[in-house]
């Protein structure tokens, strides 16, 4: 009872003190409580979805795994030893080797940790240049309309009427294969999806009744733009991000399997599966090891972004 | 010199049988500090008029074009776009019909507010959230503080139509246009909302433009009345006359049309048939096929606004004499 008395002595006493001087003390505490308010109450409805913890302790782990792989394993990605794989024979998990070794011998956790490395790179900032080119040219395709619309849609008309794979292809044959090249290659092929997107949703938008009354309120283009209507694509945007992280890696293994990707002896989760195609029955561990980190990326990232989907909806509850 | 000065504003929609004249050579003045009521039924060319004062047309699909438009003597006309936005909000403000889908429903009512007040006055967001906590409260909103940090969707519509007010009356407007405020709302908030936007003119001295179809409305806040009718002004006078005495068949009708208590049992007055479709606009006199004063000069020859006197304007060749509208 004592306790409970106490706490709510705490209040009356703020209040006294903010007395002196009611005006400047209301405000000050407004403005810090606002600044904080929003992220606050968006982490808390995040925190409302187990999938969206869940989500972030995955990837959180992948991430940490892939940043401090040196430090997690004794062994080293390129480090060839026969010993480990007799006849050249890849070698089931054991105590040695977690995940066991590939046909070289090499430490096949090792080489998973590092291959996070490459593999989270490649399709966090594909996914970033791909939303850099994207949303402005879909803002300004759907926004403006007239010849600019025009332009920026026949332009991914023409991108999808040659299929990107072979684009892709050509021009990574062209350019040496490097992890810069394959983000580059990615990033620059792949935004369309995000432009048509972006520019569907501001089509219907623009034509609302807040964007004439934020008009009529003498706001400028580019306020209207930016902070009204670019807002209500960000809801289904993070979904299709998330997807679009999953399939940026996907995409960089289908690259390694045709060896325009990663090369030897650099490890990335799909250049791994593609090299365990010939074992596929004889030692299946290596290809579920990396098979199951993307998975595990592309199934977290999927969940944060709904968990976070519904965190940032002012509407939903 | 009137605050604004409308001279032959004529608006078009481009369709697929060509352009289709919705509002012909409209012209009017709105005095410093005078509400004017726009009053005409659905269709008849209101809401362009108004968006069209604010620029806020799309061209194409409209068509607009005036002689001039004045406001404090300078034609808006000759405005380019990217000065419009110092007019807009900050000299003339506009209310929307649907409080409802007027605010962006992803933002909170005070960045809404703020970012208005900041993008015409250029002050410290500190300064703008208490304006915008002031103006929350003259509109009659309890615990603006809190207010301020909510989403539209957490408002009725009575409270949503506040803060649209609050936010356009924000930058001390000179005028302000009300497209159909309190049709969306309902009737007991409509009386409340009607007087909040009245009285705001009043004490701020600000000329108010109403748009409505509600004689009700025109009756308890404007000064003058315009009726319009098929886009054209068919009578204009101060809301006594328009009430006491109605020339023009068409503003008599209107007025019998209101249900009232006086005359239970009676069949109620219509005007018969429909507003016609801007396509079938009658050479001769607009309102003339559905009038049952027409004489044959109606439909012959189209009559031009003119005075009466004492600022009565009506268009028509046979007006009603002495006005029998609650007869």
């Amino acid at each position: 009872m004592y306790l409970f008395k106490k706490k709510h002595a705490e209040i009356p006493l703020k209040r006294i003190n903010s007395a002196v001087d009611p005006m400047q003390d209301d405000e000050d505490l407004y403005f810090s409580a606002k600044v904080e308010g929003y992220w606050t109450t968006i982490f808390k409805r995040f925190c409302r979805h187990w999938y969206g913890i869940a989500g972030l302790i995955v990837l959180a782990a992948l991430i940490f795994c892939a940043i401090a792989a040196p430090v997690l394993t004794p062994y080293e990605y390129d480090k060839i030893d026969f010993s480990a794989a007799p006849m050249g024979q890849p070698q089931p998990p054991s105590r040695e080797h977690l995940f066991g070794t590939d046909r070289l011998g090499r430490d096949y956790f090792t080489r998973c940790l590092y291959g996070g490395r490459i593999s989270l790179l490649i399709g966090f900032s594909a996914v970033a240049i791909q939303l850099l080119i994207g949303i402005p040219l879909g803002c300004i395709a759907g926004y403006y309309r007239g010849i600019a619309d025009q332009l920026i849609c026949r332009f991914i008309d023409f991108f999808s009427c040659v299929p990107s794979t072979f684009l892709i292809l050509l021009v990574n044959a062209l350019l040496k294969p490097s992890m810069f090249n394959v983000i580059l290659v990615l990033g620059v092929f792949g935004w369309t999806g995000y432009t048509r997107f972006v520019r569907s949703y501001f089509l219907s938008l623009r034509e609302q009744e807040f964007v004439q009354a934020a008009k009529a309120a003498g706001l400028k283009e580019r306020t209207i733009v930016f902070k009204h209507i670019l807002p209500h694509t960000l809801t289904p945007l993070i979904l299709s991000v998330s997807m679009g992280i999953g399939g940026a890696i996907l995409s960089e293994s289908g690259l390694s399997y045709l060896g325009l990707g990663m090369q030897e002896p650099i490890p990335s989760w799909g250049a791994m599966i593609a090299g365990a195609q010939e074992y596929t029955n004889s030692a299946p561990w290596l290809s579920v090891f990396p098979g199951l980190m993307i998975t595990l990326t592309v199934l977290s990232l999927c969940f944060i972004g709904e968990a976070f989907r519904q965190a940032i909806d002012p509407r939903a509850n | 010199m009137s605050l604004l000065e409308v001279n032959k504003l004529n608006i078009g929609f481009q369709g697929g049988d060509g352009l289709m004249n919705v509002v012909t050579d409209l012209s009017f003045d709105i005095e410093e500090g005078k509400a004017v009521a726009l009053v005409g039924e659905s269709g008849c060319g209101k809401s362009v008029t108004a968006l069209s004062i604010m620029r806020l047309l799309i061209c194409p699909p409209a068509h607009m074009e005036a002689e001039s438009i004045l406001f404090e003597g300078k034609d808006i006309q000759q405005i380019p776009e990217r000065h419009m936005w110092k007019l807009r909000g900050n000299d003339i403000s506009m209310i929307f019909q649907e409080p409802m889908t007027s605010l962006n429903p992803v933002t909170t009512i005070g960045k809404q507010l703020t970012e208005t007040i900041r993008q015409h006055t250029g002050c410290s967001k500190k300064e703008a959230l208490a304006k915008a906590e002031d103006m929350l409260r003259e509109v009659g909103i309890p615990e603006p503080k809190q207010r301020l940090r909510e989403y539209p969707h957490q408002m009725s519509g009575g409270m949503r139509q506040r803060v649209m007010i609050a936010m356009a009356l924000s930058c001390d407007p000179k005028l302000l246009i009300a497209d159909e405020p309190t049709t969306a709302l309902d009737v007991t908030i409509q009386d409340q909302i009607l007087e909040l936007i009245a009285d705001a003119c009043r004490r701020r001295k600000m000329a108010l433009l109403l748009i409505t179809h509600n004689m009700g409305i025109v009756a308890e806040a404007a000064d003058e009345v315009m009726v319009m009718y098929a886009g054209q002004i068919v009578e204009k006078a101060s809301v006594q006359e328009i009430f006491d005495t109605p020339m023009h068949p068409y503003t008599n009708g209107m007025l019998r049309a209101i249900p009232g208590t006086a005359h239970t049992g009676e069949e109620f007055y219509v005007i018969r048939g429909r507003v016609p479709s801007p396509l079938f606009f009658s050479k001769a006199c607009r309102f003339a096929p559905r009038c049952d004063h027409a004489c044959e000069r109606c439909h012959k020859e189209a009559p031009q606004l003119q005075d009466i006197g004492g600022g009565h304007y009506i268009r028509c060749w046979n007006p009603i004499k002495g006005g029998n509208a609650n007869e």
